[in-house]
């Protein structure tokens, strides 16, 4: 069987956009078919994806690379050709599974300099375990730092997101420009989240990214959001059919 | 007990035993890194043999088994049988002697329920290699273990995804339920691993112990234990610079090998003609 690449889809954009639940919609419809193996990986340091998908994280990437990183202080790490095996087992325990989906917390973005060889090695790990995957849904963390470093290399699809303000737009539009020159993806789209329908024209006229869709308040995902129960349990919503409608657009 | 795989299969013959396996029978200038644990095991592994408990069987003349490739990662929900989770006991070492004759050359042996009886459940796992290794003055025992550090990680077979954390001895996998309906087995993965080492010009032969069984992993642990050691007190003093054996944690594993002392002379020899030029 040959060896097929998966569907990188990452969400981007300003801080309190609605990423995260964009993200953990996304997830929710893609599980449904029982085929797909989806890999979910929250970005973000605050971890909200892990909550939207019901997930009680333990163990993040950014605690393995710490850990890894006080045992190189110590000289306890054994032979330097077991590092990756090593890292990679770590993953594997920090990763959390439910049915075909899979989890992974990324925790604080990573420190470069004496340690880059680590992060690299990390992201090296992360990629190779992507490809075991048929879809990689990432929740960026807020704002243009993760593109710039080039953390979303694999990215497939980049979907943008903003709500109705300026700011939102100009942050989704940097992000834009910066990924043009870090990731090689297929295609890259808008969301406005949060809108009302007749914001919709004028704020299409402020980007010369493609529009895939718009949402508008959704109480539903607002309840859930404050209660803090898994998307993943969402029974029928009017958001969760544009995300449906929007994914077939995609894949 | 169920008999795992009473038949042998056609290809080389592998070398058989034929020296008396006890410690005393070693040839005190032929002691290796691992020469203690390695004798115990066999010591071990005799006992084991006499009470009836073990399941053996050959390795395969060739590992047919497909390759995973990239997308070999084995999710829960697709595993029939999990081995080794970090929850539960887990040991993963590979040893050597310069001592032929000791192993049975291709043997795989299985301490435990098989996998074929285990579906649905989660495992303790223990795997234990036993090398013959070729005995050279031109080769030392840390090149020997990064080799075949370096070579566990190569064992790629479809259905079967594995983890290791060497710094703990631990390895960690899952087989999906698709594997195991092909036929997947300890013979097939014992098959890939021996071919594996024996890859390296100068392993003359390997056998495979694997442990399921929870009491007979907690007996081995001990000798587990002085491996750990020795790969420690082996790293460290790669490691550093100048070795310091007064202030050393490992004084007491070094005493106790040959193996070590050697290496340190070496390495202290070398420091001082560095030092000297």
């Amino acid at each position: 069987m040959p060896d097929k690449k998966p569907k990188v889809i990452a969400f981007c954009g300003k801080g309190g956009v609605g990423k995260t639940s964009l993200a953990a919609l996304w997830v929710k419809i893609l599980t449904e078919n029982p085929k797909h193996k989806v890999l979910a990986i929250d970005a973000d340091p605050a971890i909200g994806l892990a909550t939207s998908l019901g997930f009680r994280v333990e163990k993040s990437v950014d605690s393995i690379r710490n850990d890894l990183i006080a045992r190189l202080e110590k000289k306890s790490v054994g032979s330097p050709a077991s590092i990756p095996g090593q890292l990679d087992y770590e993953l594997l325990d920090a990763m959390e599974e439910q049915n075909n989906l899979a989890f992974l917390a990324i925790g604080r973005p990573e420190k470069e300099g004496c340690y880059c060889q680590v992060n690299s090695m990390l992201r090296d790990l992360i990629r190779d375990l992507s490809l075991s995957f048929d879809y990689v849904i990432i929740d960026g963390e807020a704002g243009i730092e993760q593109v710039n470093r080039r953390v979303m290399e694999a990215v497939t699809h980049l979907c943008l997101v903003s709500d109705g303000s300026k700011k939102g737009i100009n942050v989704a539009n940097t992000i834009a420009s910066v990924a043009d020159n870090a990731i090689q993806y297929n295609s890259k789209m808008i969301i406005f989240n949060r809108i009302k329908a007749e914001e919709l024209s004028l704020l299409v006229k402020s980007t010369e990214l493609e529009l895939l869709g718009w949402l508008p308040e959704d109480e539903q995902l607002r309840r859930f959001d404050m209660e803090g129960t898994s998307l993943l349990e969402l029974k029928a919503s009017s958001s969760l059919n544009s995300v449906r409608q929007w994914i077939g657009h995609c894949h | 007990m169920v008999p795992w795989e009473r038949h042998c299969w056609p290809g080389k013959k592998p070398k058989e035993a034929t020296t008396s396996l006890t410690p005393l029978n070693l040839n005190k200038k032929q002691m290796a890194l691992f020469e203690k644990p390695f004798c115990e095991l066999i010591d071990f592994l005799q006992t084991q043999a006499k009470l009836g408990v073990v399941r053996s069987s050959l390795a395969l003349n060739a590992s047919t088994w497909p390759c995973g490739g990239n997308r070999n990662f084995v999710l829960k929900t697709d595993t029939a049988v999990e081995l080794g989770n970090p929850k539960t006991e887990a040991l993963s070492f590979c040893i050597w002697s310069n001592q032929s004759d000791l192993i049975q050359d291709e043997k795989i042996s299985l301490l435990g329920p098989a996998l074929q009886e285990s579906i649905g459940q989660s495992l303790p796992f223990g795997q234990i290699v036993l090398l013959t290794i070729e005995d050279s003055v031109d080769r030392n025992e840390s090149e020997i273990f990064r080799a075949l550090e370096a070579l566990k990680y190569q064992i790629d077979l479809k259905g079967y995804m594995k983890r290791g954390a060497s710094q703990f001895l631990r390895e960690w996998s899952r087989i999906s339920h698709e594997a195991l309906e092909q036929g997947f087995s300890f013979q097939t993965l014992g098959t890939a691993l021996i071919r594996l080492y024996k890859s390296l010009d100068y392993v003359e032969a390997a056998e495979i112990l694997f442990i399921t069984d929870l009491a007979t992993l907690c007996t081995l642990k001990p000798v587990a234990t002085q491996v750990i050691r020795t790969i420690e007190a082996m790293n460290k003093m790669l490691n550093e610079a100048l070795v310091d054996c007064e202030n050393c944690d490992y004084s007491d594993v070094c005493k106790d090998i040959e193996a070590l002392r050697n290496m340190r002379k070496e390495k202290t020899r070398t420091e001082m003609s560095r030092y000297a030029r």
